[in-house]
C-alpha cells in the first residue's frame, strides 16, 4: 500500500509537470498565431508521438539508440571504475592521466564527434562518443570517492583482520555509494546527450538522432519534439533502473 | 613476545624522530602500562606493533602468527551497521551478545552507533576488541569517558577476557593500570 505521504509526493510532482505543460500549451498556442512555422505545443507533440508509435521503424530506432548509449555507458563505467581504482592506488597513474581527462572534459562534444569521424566507422561513433564523454566523470569520481573513505576505519579493518569482502561491503561501498550514484546518473545523462548528438551529426542509420535530423530537414518540428521527449523518457527510465539497482545493493545490516 | 631492537622511527615528511635506537622486550602474557609525556611515542609504539607503521631502522619482532586486537584512541565504529553487527563482524552473533551483556549494553544491540553516548561507544569498541580471537591486546586510551563504577566493571571484564594474553595499555590514568595489574614502562 502506498502511504499517504508518498501519494501526496506523486500527486505534487504530477501537478508541477501539469503546470509546466499547461504553460507551454498556452504560451506557444498564443505565440504560434503570428508565426509562419508553428513551435510545437504539448498537444502537437503528443499527436506526433502517436503517429510515430504506429511506425515499427521508430521503435527499432529507439531500441538501437538505447543499445548504443548503454554500450558506451557500460564501457565507460567498466574502464572508469578500474582506472579510478588504479589512480587511487598509484598516484603516478593519477598524475599521468590527469591532463588527458581534463582534455576530454574540455573538448566540446561536437568537436569530438567531428574528430572521431575522421578515423572511425560511423556505425561505432555514438557508442565511442558516449564512452569518451562519460569516462572522465566515472574515473575521477571513483578516485575521489575512494580517497574519501574514512582511513581510520580501513586501518581498523586491516589490523583487526576484517575479511576483505566485509570491509568492502560495510566500510568502502557505503562510503563511495553517494558519489558513485551521482556520477552514474550524471554520466548516463551525458551518454544520452552525446550519443544522440553523434547520431545526428553522423546520421547513424536506425537511430533517434537520425529521426531528429529528418524532422529538422523536413520542418516537422512536432516530430523533433516528440523524439526529444522519447529520449528524455528513456533517460529517466534508465536512471530509475540504476537507482533501483544501487538501492537494492545498499542494505548492510 | 614483542621485541623492539634499536628502532628508529619518524613520521613521513617529519624530521623529528619519535624513536632513536629504542629497544623494548615484552614477554608473552605480560601486562604493560606505557607512560610518558604527550608526543613521546606511546601511540606510535602501538602502531608499530599493529603493523600500521614500519621502523626506519632496527626491527619490531612479534611472535609468529600472533593475533592482535586493538582499541584505538578514536572509536572507529562503523556507522552503517548496528552496534551488534559492529562486533559480530569480527567474531560471531553469540560472542557479540555475550560481550554486550557483560559490558551493560544488551539493550543497545540493534541501535545505530550514532545514538550512543561517548562512554557507550568506548564500551562497544572494547566489546569488539575482546570478542575476537587474539594473543595481544592494545588499549590506546581505551577507557576515556567512563565513570568510576563503569570503569571497575569494564576492567573486570577485560581481565577475565585477557587471562594469559599480552596487554599493552596507553593511558594517563594510574587507576586503569592498577585495575589491570599492568607494569609501568616509561617512554
Amino acid at each position: 500500500m502506498i502511504s499517504i505521504m508518498q501519494k501526496n509526493k506523486v500527486v505534487k510532482k504530477l501537478l508541477i509537470v501539469a503546470f509546466w505543460l499547461l504553460l507551454w500549451q498556452i504560451v506557444f498556442g498564443i505565440a504560434n498565431k503570428g508565426l509562419l512555422i508553428d513551435i510545437p505545443t504539448p498537444i502537437m507533440t503528443a499527436k506526433a508521438f502517436i503517429r510515430l508509435c504506429k511506425d515499427a521503424e521508430f521503435w527499432l530506432s529507439a531500441l538501437y539508440t538505447l543499445l548504443r548509449v548503454i554500450a558506451g555507458f557500460l564501457m565507460s563505467v567498466a574502464v572508469g571504475v578500474v582506472m579510478g581504482y588504479a589512480s587511487y592506488s598509484f598516484k603516478v597513474i593519477s598524475d599521468f592521466f590527469s591532463p588527458i581527462l581534463r582534455l576530454f572534459r574540455a573538448v566540446p562534444v561536437a568537436a569530438f564527434i567531428i574528430l572521431v569521424f575522421l578515423w572511425v566507422d560511423s556505425a561505432f561513433i555514438p557508442q565511442l562518443i558516449a564512452f569518451l564523454t562519460v569516462l572522465p566523470i566515472i574515473w575521477e569520481n571513483t578516485e575521489k570517492s575512494l580517497l574519501g573513505v574514512d582511513k581510520n576505519l580501513t586501518e581498523m579493518a586491516r589490523v583487526m583482520g576484517m575479511k576483505r569482502a566485509d570491509a568492502f561491503r560495510y566500510i568502502i561501498y557505503p562510503s563511495i555509494k553517494p558519489t558513485l550514484t551521482a556520477s552514474l546518473i550524471t554520466g548516463l545523462g551525458f551518454a544520452f546527450k552525446s550519443g544522440v548528438a553523434a547520431e545526428v551529426i553522423c546520421k547513424s542509420a536506425k537511430s533517434l538522432g537520425e529521426l531528429l535530423w529528418v524532422g529538422k530537414t523536413s520542418i516537422a518540428y512536432d516530430e523533433v519534439f516528440a523524439v526529444t521527449a522519447v529520449i528524455i523518457i528513456l533517460s529517466i527510465f534508465l536512471e530509475w533502473i540504476i537507482k533501483t539497482i544501487l538501492k537494492a545493493g545498499g542494505k548492510c545490516d | 613476545m614483542i621485541k623492539f631492537e634499536n628502532v628508529t622511527f619518524s613520521y613521513k615528511g617529519e624530521k623529528k624522530k619519535i624513536f632513536e635506537n629504542f629497544s623494548l622486550y615484552i614477554k608473552e602474557g605480560q601486562r604493560i602500562h606505557l607512560t610518558g609525556a604527550s608526543g613521546k611515542g606511546k601511540t606510535t609504539l602501538l602502531r608499530l606493533i599493529a603493523g600500521l607503521e614500519k621502523a626506519k631502522k632496527g626491527s619490531v619482532k612479534i611472535k609468529d602468527n600472533a593475533k592482535i586486537s586493538v582499541v584505538f584512541q578514536e572509536d572507529r565504529l562503523i556507522d552503517f551497521v548496528s552496534v551488534k553487527k559492529n562486533i559480530s563482524l569480527f567474531s560471531s552473533n553469540e560472542k557479540a551478545e555475550e560481550l554486550l551483556c557483560e559490558l551493560g549494553l544488551e539493550d543497545c544491540s540493534y541501535m545505530s552507533v550514532d545514538e550512543l553516548s561517548g562512554g557507550m561507544k568506548r564500551r562497544v569498541a572494547l566489546a569488539r576488541a575482546l570478542s575476537k580471537d587474539f594473543d595481544i591486546l592494545l588499549l590506546d586510551e581505551a577507557f576515556n569517558g567512563l565513570d568510576e563504577e563503569t570503569l571497575f566493571n569494564v576492567c573486570d571484564v577485560v581481565n577475565r577476557y585477557t587471562k594469559d594474553k599480552t596487554v599493552i595499555l596507553v593511558s594517563h590514568h594510574e587507576k586503569e593500570a592498577q585495575l589491570l595489574c599492568a607494569e609501568r614502562v616509561e617512554i
